[in-house]
C-alpha cells in the first residue's frame, strides 16, 4: 500500500507540476542558405514588401523547407511533426530545387516562395491574416491572392477555414484563413507556402524573394512595435505615422510635431517608476518565450493513478491480473498520444500591469477587457509594465517587458494605450487563449503594489528608444546525446509487481537516438498465495532505439531494445509454514531480453524534460517451474513485464 | 494637314488591329515609394474589344472593367466568364473565374517597381511577347508584357491529374485566347 501511495503520489505530483517550455530566441540563416544539397538559393537582402504584417498571427512560426526537412520528400526522414522542423533558425528555401522556371534564381528554375509552419503541425488551427490591406483577387481550390494597392500580389497557399472572397477588401491583420496542408484534392505538409509576385522594372512580373520580409515582418510580430513605418531597412514609402502590429497609428500627428519635451519628461519619470520596480522584470528576463501550463491536473492525476491502481493492485485470479494488466497497457497506449494535447495548453500571455491613478487604469482595463485581455496573469511568461500619465490631453505611456525593451508613447486615446498594451502582449500569447479568461478583468496583487505613477514636471530626458531584437545567425543542429534515467514499476504475467531503475545513454543517428540502456529491477510486492516467500532481481542490458515525434510542445518517443538480462529468483519459506525440512530455494536464469516503450515527454527546462511511459518487456526462456526440498512446486520465472516508466531526460552537445 | 490626319488615322487602325495598346509612358504620382513607377496604359481600341467575352459577364464585374485603369483581359471561353469576379484599382485589375475544378486568374497591372535588375528577359513568347512561363505549386502561370502593363496569367487544377494543369498546353492556349474587354475610354493617370 505504500508503494502504491508512493508511486500515486508521484503521478499526481507529475500531473500538476506545471513545466516551462522556453522558445529560443529568434535565430535565421542568412538569406540565400539553403539545406545542403537543396539547390542555389538567392542571396538578396531586398525586403521587397516593406512593413508587411507577418502572414500568421501569433508566433512561434518556423520558415523552412517542406520537402528538405522531416516528413518531405527529400528529408531526413520522420514525421512533418517532428521537433526539429519547428526549431530556429529559420531557413531560406526560395529557389530551392523545382523544375519549375524562375528568372531571379541562380539556376534558373526554383520554388517561387517560402514555406512557413505555425507553431505546432496542426492543421486549421492556426489564423493566417492579410499581411497588408488589399483585395482578395483570386481563391482557387488551395489558393488565396491578396493584391496590394500597388499591384503587389501575395499568394496564400494550403490553408483551410478561408475567410473571405473574390473582391473582398481587407485590412492589415485581417483573417484569411488558417494553416493547412490542403491541395486540391489531395493535401500536402501541413504549412503556408507564401509568395510575393511584383512587377518588376527591366523584368516584367516574377516571384520575388519572400524571405526578408518576412524576417522583418516576423521580428515586428515577435518585439514592441516598429518606430517609424517605412524604416531605413526597409526603404519603401513613408506613411507618415507609426503603426503597431495591428495597423494602428499610435502616435498623433500634434505629437511629431513639437511634444518632445512632454515625452520626454513623462518618460523619464516612467522610467523612474519602472526602474524603482525594475526587479521582477530582470528575474523574468531570461528569453522565456512561452509556458504551458496544465489544464486539468487533478483530472490527468486521477486518471493515472486510477491507472496505476488498477495494474498494480489488482488481486485474485491471475486471469483477472492478466486482463487488469491488457486493460491498463491498452488505455495508457491510447491515452499517452493525447496526454499533452489534454494537459497542456499555450498560455502564454505575459502578466500585464499598469501604473497609472484609478481612473486612467479603469479605462485601461475596460479597453484591455475588450481585447479579451486582464491585467495580472502568470508572471513566469514575463511582465509587460506600462506606466501611464496624462501629459494635457496626451496620454504618455512607457511599456516595458521582461526583456528589457522599453518604449514610450504619447497618445490620444485609450483604445490607443490598449492596443499598444496588447501588441507587447501578444507576441508571447499563444494562439489558443485559455477561454476562461476572455473577458474578465482581475488585477493582481502584485499589480495592487505597484507604485502610482504621478509624472513631475521637472524631468527632460530624451524618450527611450526601442531596442531590436537580436537575429544572431547560427546553426541550431538538434541534440546529438540523450541521457535518461527513469524509475520503472512493473506487473508481470503472474501478478507480482517490480520496481527499478534504468539509465542509457543515446546518440543521435538522423532520426534515431541509439544507445546502451541498462536497468535492474527486483521484486516489490510479494504473491500472498504461496507459501514461500519469492524475492527476485533481475538485471539487463539492452541496446536500444528511440524516435521522438513532435505533439504539439511535447515530445512523443516510441522506442524499442534487445538485449540480455540475468535474472536471480529465489524463495524463502514463510514462518507458519516453514520447518527444518523447508529449504531455501533459489534459481538464476540468463537470456534475452526485449522492450516495447513509449513515453511523452515535455521539456523542465531548455535541456531537461520529463517524461512518463508505458513499457513491455519479453523475457522468453526464462527459468522453469521449481520443486522445493519439501516438495512444493515453486513457479516458472515471469516471462513479460508490463508497467509505467516516470523518468527524466537531458539532451545536449 | 487633312492627309496628315488621314495618315495617322490609318496608321492608328494598322497598329490597333492586333489589339494591342499603344506603348506606355511612365509617371510617378504622389504616394509612391520611389522606386515605385506608374505607366500611362492606353485603352484597346474599341475595335478590339470582344463584345461576346464582355456580355458574358456580369453586369457588376463590367462595371469594374469599365472602371479599370488597365486594359482588362479575360479568357474567350464563357464558361470561365459566368460567374467570374473583376477587381479594379488605380494600379491593377484582376480577374477571377472558374469551370469544372478548374481556375484561371488573370493579372494586369501598370505599376512597375524598380529594384535595380538589369533586364531580363522571358525565353519563352506568349501573345507575341517574351513571357515567363512557369509553375507554382502546381499552378501553372503565364507573365508577359503588353502594351506597357504586366499581365500574369495563372491556371490551377483541383486535381492533380487535369488535362488542364497536366502540361502546360491549356495555359498556353488560354493565354493566346484571352481577350479585351475594356474598358473603352482612355486609362491612365
Amino acid at each position: 500500500m505504500r508503494r502504491f501511495a508512493l508511486i500515486a503520489a508521484l503521478a499526481g505530483a507529475l500531473s500538476s507540476s506545471s513545466s516551462r517550455v522556453c522558445a529560443d530566441p529568434f535565430t535565421y540563416e542568412p538569406p540565400g542558405q539553403l539545406v545542403p544539397g537543396s539547390g542555389q538559393g538567392r542571396a538578396d537582402e531586398t525586403v521587397y514588401a516593406p512593413n508587411i504584417r507577418f502572414p500568421i498571427e501569433t508566433g512561434p512560426a518556423f520558415a523552412n523547407s517542406q520537402v528538405w526537412g522531416h516528413g518531405g520528400d527529400s528529408g531526413p526522414g520522420g514525421d512533418q511533426c517532428d521537433p526539429e522542423n519547428f526549431r530556429y533558425p529559420w531557413r531560406d528555401n526560395f529557389c530551392e530545387t523545382r523544375t519549375w522556371d524562375m528568372p531571379l534564381c541562380p539556376a534558373g528554375t526554383g520554388h517561387q516562395g517560402q514555406d512557413v509552419r505555425a507553431s505546432t503541425c496542426e492543421a486549421g488551427v492556426h489564423r493566417v491574416i492579410a499581411v497588408t490591406d488589399g483585395t482578395i483577387t483570386h481563391i482557387g481550390s488551395y489558393t488565396v491572392y491578396l493584391t496590394a494597392e500597388d499591384g503587389t500580389r501575395f499568394d496564400y497557399l494550403h490553408m483551410d477555414h478561408v475567410a473571405v472572397t473574390v473582391g473582398q477588401r481587407v485590412s492589415r491583420g485581417d483573417h484569411v484563413g488558417n494553416v493547412s496542408n490542403q491541395f486540391g484534392s489531395s493535401t500536402t505538409t501541413v504549412h503556408l507556402h507564401f509568395n510575393i509576385q511584383q512587377n518588376v522594372a527591366n523584368v516584367g512580373t516574377v516571384f520575388v524573394p519572400p524571405y526578408k520580409s518576412l524576417i522583418a515582418a516576423y521580428q515586428r510580430l515577435l518585439g514592441p512595435p516598429i518606430s517609424d513605418a517605412g524604416g531605413t531597412d526597409e526603404g519603401g514609402k513613408d506613411q507618415g505615422g507609426i503603426a503597431n502590429e495591428a495597423g494602428v497609428e499610435i502616435v498623433d500627428a500634434s505629437l511629431r510635431d513639437g511634444a518632445e519635451t512632454d515625452l520626454g519628461t513623462a518618460d523619464a519619470v516612467v522610467r523612474a517608476v519602472a526602474d524603482a520596480s525594475a526587479k521582477p522584470l530582470q528575474e523574468h528576463g531570461s528569453g522565456c518565450a512561452c509556458v504551458r501550463r496544465p489544464r486539468t491536473p487533478a483530472g490527468l492525476g486521477a486518471i493515472w493513478t486510477g491507472l496505476i491502481a488498477l495494474s498494480l493492485l489488482g488481486r485474485g485470479r491471475r486471469g483477472r491480473r492478466l486482463l487488469a494488466i491488457a486493460f491498463s497497457s491498452a488505455a495508457l497506449f491510447a491515452f499517452l498520444p493525447a496526454a499533452p494535447a489534454l494537459a497542456f495548453e499555450p498560455s502564454c500571455r505575459p502578466s500585464i500591469e499598469v501604473e497609472a491613478d484609478a481612473h486612467l487604469r479603469a479605462e485601461i482595463e475596460e479597453e484591455l477587457a475588450h481585447r479579451g485581455l486582464v491585467l495580472g496573469g502568470d508572471r513566469e511568461c514575463g511582465v509587460v509594465r506600462a506606466g501611464v500619465a496624462r501629459q494635457g490631453r496626451q496620454l504618455v505611456i512607457r511599456i516595458s517587458d521582461a526583456f528589457d525593451r522599453s518604449e514610450t508613447r504619447a497618445v490620444a486615446r485609450f483604445e490607443t494605450v490598449a492596443s499598444l498594451i496588447e501588441t507587447w502582449a501578444r507576441p508571447r500569447a499563444s494562439a489558443r487563449a485559455p477561454s476562461g479568461d476572455r473577458g474578465v478583468v482581475a488585477a493582481s496583487a502584485e499589480t495592487s503594489r505597484l507604485p502610482l505613477f504621478t509624472p513631475p514636471a521637472d524631468l527632460s530626458d530624451p524618450p527611450a528608444q526601442q531596442t531590436s531584437i537580436a537575429a544572431p545567425i547560427r546553426s541550431d543542429a538538434p541534440p546529438r546525446l540523450a541521457v535518461q534515467a527513469t524509475a520503472e514499476g512493473y506487473i508481470d504475467n503472474q501478478g507480482t509487481l517490480w520496481a527499478g531503475l534504468s539509465a542509457s545513454a543515446k546518440v543521435r543517428l538522423g532520426a534515431l537516438y541509439l544507445g546502451p540502456r541498462g536497468r535492474i529491477l527486483a521484486l516489490a510486492r510479494k504473491d500472498d498465495d504461496t507459501m514461500f516467500e519469492p524475492n527476485g532481481l533481475s538485471v539487463e542490458g539492452l541496446l536500444d532505439a528511440e524516435t521522438v515525434f513532435a505533439l504539439g510542445s511535447a515530445a512523443i518517443r516510441p522506442g524499442a531494445g534487445l538485449g540480455l538480462g540475468w535474472m536471480r529468483r529465489s524463495w524463502e519459506p514463510m514462518e507458519e509454514v516453514g520447518g527444518a525440512s523447508e529449504q531455501r530455494v533459489a534459481r538464476h536464469s540468463l537470456g534475452p531480453r526485449a522492450s516495447l516503450h513509449i513515453s511523452a515527454a515535455v521539456p523542465a527546462s531548455e535541456a531537461v524534460s520529463v517524461s512518463v511511459g508505458f513499457a513491455a518487456d519479453f523475457a522468453p526462456f526464462a527459468g522453469e517451474k521449481t520443486r522445493s526440498p519439501g516438495g512444493f512446486e515453486m513457479p516458472a520465472d515471469p516471462f513479460l513485464f508490463g508497467g509505467l516508466t516516470l523518468g527524466a531526460s537531458w539532451t545536449g552537445l | 494637314v487633312a492627309r496628315r490626319s488621314t495618315l495617322l488615322a490609318l496608321l492608328a487602325a494598322v497598329i490597333g488591329c492586333p489589339s494591342q495598346p499603344p506603348s506606355a509612358a511612365k509617371s510617378h504620382p504622389r504616394g509612391l515609394a520611389p522606386n515605385q513607377i506608374a505607366r500611362t496604359v492606353e485603352p484597346p481600341f474599341a475595335a478590339s474589344i470582344d463584345r461576346d467575352a464582355l456580355s458574358a459577364l456580369s453586369p457588376a464585374a463590367r462595371e469594374r472593367v469599365a472602371a479599370s485603369r488597365v486594359p482588362v483581359l479575360v479568357p474567350r471561353d464563357p464558361r470561365f466568364l459566368a460567374g467570374a469576379a473583376i477587381t479594379a484599382e488605380e494600379y491593377f485589375f484582376a480577374f477571377s473565374g472558374s469551370s469544372e475544378g478548374a481556375w484561371i486568374s488573370v493579372h494586369g497591372t501598370r505599376l512597375e517597381h524598380d529594384h535595380g535588375f538589369p533586364p531580363i528577359k522571358g525565353h519563352r513568347t506568349v501573345r507575341s511577347a517574351s513571357a515567363f512561363v512557369t509553375e507554382v505549386e502546381r499552378v501553372r502561370e503565364a507573365s508577359w508584357l503588353e502594351g506597357g502593363a504586366s499581365y500574369v496569367l495563372d491556371v490551377e487544377c483541383e486535381r492533380r491529374d487535369d488535362p488542364r494543369c497536366a502540361t502546360e498546353q491549356f495555359l498556353l492556349d488560354t493565354a493566346e485566347g484571352l481577350v479585351f474587354v475594356g474598358p473603352e475610354r482612355g486609362v491612365g493617370p
